[in-house]
């Protein structure tokens, strides 16, 4: 059992340290390499073959770029085949819920058919003017989160105050309407008497604070269970608009709403 | 001492990996570049792609001659709008294959931006409609047609049931 383990351990580190030969066809072949003439001579240890210099792209030293060497990955999606056995299957395996074999398939039948826009919209891509934009739901989360760091930019632009609360509101509604299946519309009328925001330093650094000491108020009809009746005034005073406002930029779940007044 | 063996042998190829645990990666992060600096060959090329860096996927595979990069190659160069090149590619593998559909989209697109309206037609009809579709818009927007655009578009929609080609139309007339 021990020379096993010898054995696996010698063969790792003889492909380690090994030259690596890129041929133009994408073959990649590891050995010790040397050019003799016109051709290198790739050592391996199940012998040496010759190979022709215009034929290989390039080579990785191992003594000079053994990192890049190490960390390219062998290839293993081959786009060859029949494309519509590929996509059939991709798109299968995709609705038995088998998304990496899924995906798998499909790239291959995109590698053999760029021009397929079925492919392209199974795999999650979104055409555009410009091209496939990608737009898988973990990364299509990603960028919904992080739009709430776009408002904070926006802010120091003269984005007001309001457009913050409803935006916030708005990302509350969606969460309600995830949670709870109750619809809660976006504001769409506020009045439009409402002030910026003022940059101040704070304990906590630099801070969008209101710029008067006006309080928020908001009427929205809103289906939340804390509530008796589904119509319900929303008063947001300067305190809890800061914390709507850290709401929006840290993705806290908290916000501060008063019932019936 | 057997585990540990076992466990050896198994751990060599997650040393290692396999290109699908890179493109996996790539899905969860939304991050091709990073399956473009993982990956070699064709598969490093439609990375590139995918990540929209189609000028550095025709600079990879230029000088490939195998199908796969050639197909990838002729892609990037009509995104590119590299027509000429797009057309050279496409002559090769239709003397290949004469029924690669890739090799015909390509062709059809490279003759209808280069102008060659008839022999576009003649290759288009033999592609499936939602290829050709896609053809037809690719072109239209390169060329600013926001009347063609929107008309293939709308044929898209129908084609694939995606209400997103609607978008690139109304786009498309605003730029």
């Amino acid at each position: 059992m021990r020379w096993m383990v010898l054995l696996a351990v010698g063969t790792v580190f003889g492909v380690l340290v090994a030259d690596e030969l890129l041929l133009k066809d994408g073959r990649r072949l590891r050995g010790k390499a040397e050019k003799v003439g016109n051709a290198y001579i790739l050592r391996t240890r199940f012998g040496w073959v010759r190979i022709e210099a215009n034929k290989v792209a390039g080579v990785i030293k191992e003594a000079t770029d053994r990192r890049l060497s190490a960390e390219k990955v062998p290839g293993s999606l081959l786009f060859e085949g029949a494309f519509e056995e590929s996509y059939r299957r991709g798109v299968w395996l995709l609705k038995e819920g088998r998304l990496k074999k899924g995906r798998e398939e499909l790239l291959r039948a995109l590698g053999m058919r760029p021009h397929d826009v079925r492919v392209w919209l199974k795999l999650g891509f979104t055409p555009t003017i410009d091209g496939w934009r990608y737009e898988g739901t973990k990364v299509a989360k990603r960028q919904r989160k992080s739009d709430g760091s776009a408002y904070k930019f926006c802010a120091g632009e003269g984005m007001r105050a309001r457009e913050l609360v409803e935006s916030g509101l708005a990302r509350l509604g969606k969460r309600l309407q995830s949670r709870h299946k109750k619809v809660v519309p976006v504001l769409s009328e506020q009045d439009e008497e409402f002030g910026g925001l003022r940059l101040e330093q704070t304990p906590y650094g630099w801070r969008w604070v209101p710029s008067d000491e006006r309080k928020w108020r908001i009427w929205q009809p809103f289906g939340w269970p804390l509530y008796r009746g589904n119509r319900c005034t929303i008063v947001i005073d300067k305190g809890a608009l800061q914390n709507l406002t850290g709401k929006i930029w840290t993705q806290q779940r908290k916000i501060r709403l008063f019932g019936d007044r | 001492m057997r585990a540990a063996t076992i466990g050896f042998v198994f751990c060599v190829p997650a040393v290692f990996g396999l290109s699908v645990g890179v493109w996996e990666r790539a899905f969860d992060s939304g991050d091709f570049s990073y399956a473009a600096r993982r990956l070699n060959g064709p598969e490093k090329g439609l990375a590139l792609i995918l990540a929209g860096r189609t000028d550095e996927a025709m600079r990879l595979l230029e000088g490939r001659r195998d199908t796969a990069s050639l197909r990838l190659y002729g892609y990037a160069a009509c995104c590119e709008g590299r027509w000429a090149l797009a057309l050279e590619a496409a002559k090769e593998l239709l003397q290949r294959n004469g029924k690669d559909k890739e090799a015909q989209a390509i062709l059809a697109e490279a003759l209808l931006a280069l102008g060659d309206r008839t022999g576009a037609e003649a290759v288009l009809e033999k592609l499936p409609s939602h290829i050709s579709a896609y053809v037809r818009l690719r072109v239209a927007l390169k060329f600013g047609n926001a009347e063609k655009t929107r008309s293939a578009a709308a044929e898209l929609e129908r084609l694939t049931g995606y209400a997103v080609w609607r978008r690139i139309a109304v786009f498309s007339g605003r730029r």
